[in-house]
């Protein structure tokens, strides 16, 4: 039966981008243990309580190299977090959002949402055809649009392109926009310096690059910055008010959150900085494997320039759909096709309608897998 | 006669129509039939070699060889006459060797 022609461990997985596998051992055995043990007091604290969420925010204050850990909110994803700072920003009627057409739906449907209720005006920069923004042309459309907020992805989830962070946020100080980045593809793999870089918003994910589970991300929240949250509830302290407390990271917290999968990602943050990874040779590796499969016959998304270990592909004469059914039938490779949550970059990057193949590494990919998944192109041009 | 389940499957496109159907018997078994049905095309040089069928429909279907999973996208329009249509073909069709 088809269903038996799968083991896991013979899986080759290229979906890092989607969420990242293998997880450290160490992450599992975490989870495993916080949901065998009591739960915690619903931030009440005290000296004896193992607190696992304290620990993901101390953590991830010393990645982000920001000064108060506190201003790191936890939630359930990157998604969570970009709601929380678009839509509990304080926007007046007819305030001009400024993002790009890189932007995953994670953005573009928030925007969209409040655009419709006639919040805000959403205006799309244009990116290169490697999915990044261009400096100049985003201080174009600063200047013409005197945007309110500007929110734009530090690294592409279907190029791999990684964004000049620090220009963009810059040039758009210079014209007093508040500046959201969203980093699910990047915290973990390439710096991220929010109060070096002038950050108001940091959103991003536990999942990806950081290898913790899913169910985990936050938003980070500059000192100067106030949100309204957009979830309110309980916080298990102060519920004698009506109003959630304006202290963060408590703000943004409302109701019982995933300890079990916190516990996992402290794990996780805490074997990554004892392993930190090499970017500099995964990214080599990236643009080697991507020219392994521009030489097989695959029609390659060029990057040039820093870039997270993703690569987007078609292949002449098939469907992206087709192919990656193929590579999952025939080949046992895991990967993701289409347009990747991401539909507006498609046409800039000169993808066909269909989409892309997307191909994502990590630090664990071997070579032997990477050695299938060329000859798998190979194979389906021959 | 093939016995199946069925199940859809999702894709980014919100007007795609493939559904994945388990079947009672090797793909391989059902090829000589299935051909008569449209294109029929195999990809023997894959590690676990393919085939794909374009039906006269517009139905397109695909699977390995030796799997006893097929995928079956349908047209758009009228991709629910083309699927019963496509189920009561495949329910139809008969391992090599088997009494109707």
């Amino acid at each position: 039966m088809e269903s038996n022609q799968h083991q896991e461990g013979s899986m080759i997985y290229f979906n890092n981008a989607a969420t990242s596998w293998p997880k450290p051992l160490c992450v599992a055995e975490a989870v495993s243990e916080a949901i065998r043990s009591l739960p915690g007091s619903a931030n009440r604290g005290g000296l004896k309580e193992k607190d696992d969420m304290w620990a993901c925010r101390s953590h991830l204050a010393e990645l982000l190299q920001v000064t108060n850990p506190s201003r790191i909110s936890l939630g359930a994803n990157a998604t969570y977090a970009l709601n929380e700072a678009i839509q509990g920003f304080p926007f007046q009627g007819g305030d001009v959002v400024l993002t790009t057409l890189a932007e995953h739906n994670a953005v573009l449907r928030p925007l969209y949402r409040l655009e419709k209720r006639g919040i805000i005006r959403t205006v799309f920069v244009p990116v290169e055809p490697d999915g990044r923004v261009n400096p100049s042309t985003w201080w174009d459309y600063l200047e013409r649009y005197h945007p309110r907020m500007v929110v734009f992805i530090h690294a592409s989830n279907v190029t791999g392109a990684v964004n000049d962070a620090q220009t963009l946020a810059r040039l758009a100080k210079e014209r007093n926009a508040t500046v959201v980045l969203d980093a699910a593809q990047s915290l973990g793999i390439v710096p991220v310096l929010p109060e070096i870089w002038g950050i108001d918003y940091v959103a991003f994910t536990g999942h990806k690059y950081l290898l913790g589970p899913q169910g985990t991300g936050g938003l980070y929240v500059a000192q100067r910055e106030t949100v309204d949250p957009v979830y309110v509830g309980g916080t298990g302290i102060y519920s004698d008010q009506e109003e959630m407390p304006q202290e963060m990271p408590l703000r943004l917290e409302a109701g019982t959150p995933n300890e079990h999968s916190f516990a996992g990602l402290a794990a996780a943050l805490q074997w990554r900085k004892e392993n930190p990874v090499d970017g500099v040779s995964l990214q080599m590796r990236t643009e080697e494997t991507a020219n392994r499969l521009r030489r097989a016959g695959a029609k390659v998304v060029e990057v040039r320039g820093e870039r997270t270990p993703v690569i987007a592909f078609s292949i002449p004469g098939w469907d992206p759909a087709d192919v990656g059914d193929v590579f999952f039938d025939s080949y046992d490779i895991i990967c993701r096709t289409g347009l990747h949550c991401a539909p507006k970059i498609l046409s800039n990057i000169g993808a066909p309608a269909e989409g892309t193949v997307r191909v994502s590494l990590s630090r664990f990919t071997t070579e032997e897998e990477i050695d299938v998944l060329v000859t798998a192109v190979g194979e389906l041009l021959a | 006669m093939i016995t199946f389940q069925v199940k859809k499957a999702e894709n980014c496109f919100v007007d795609a129509q493939t559904w994945e159907y388990q079947i009672s018997c090797r793909n391989e078994q059902l090829l000589h039939q299935l051909g008569q049905l449209g294109e029929l095309s195999c990809k023997m040089n894959l590690r676990r070699p393919i085939f794909m069928l374009c039906m006269n429909d517009g139905v397109r279907v695909k699977g390995t060889l030796t799997g006893s999973l097929m995928r079956a996208s349908f047209p758009t329009e009228q991709w629910k006459t083309a699927k019963e249509t496509f189920e009561q073909t495949l329910s139809a069709l008969t391992v090599e060797g088997e009494e109707n």
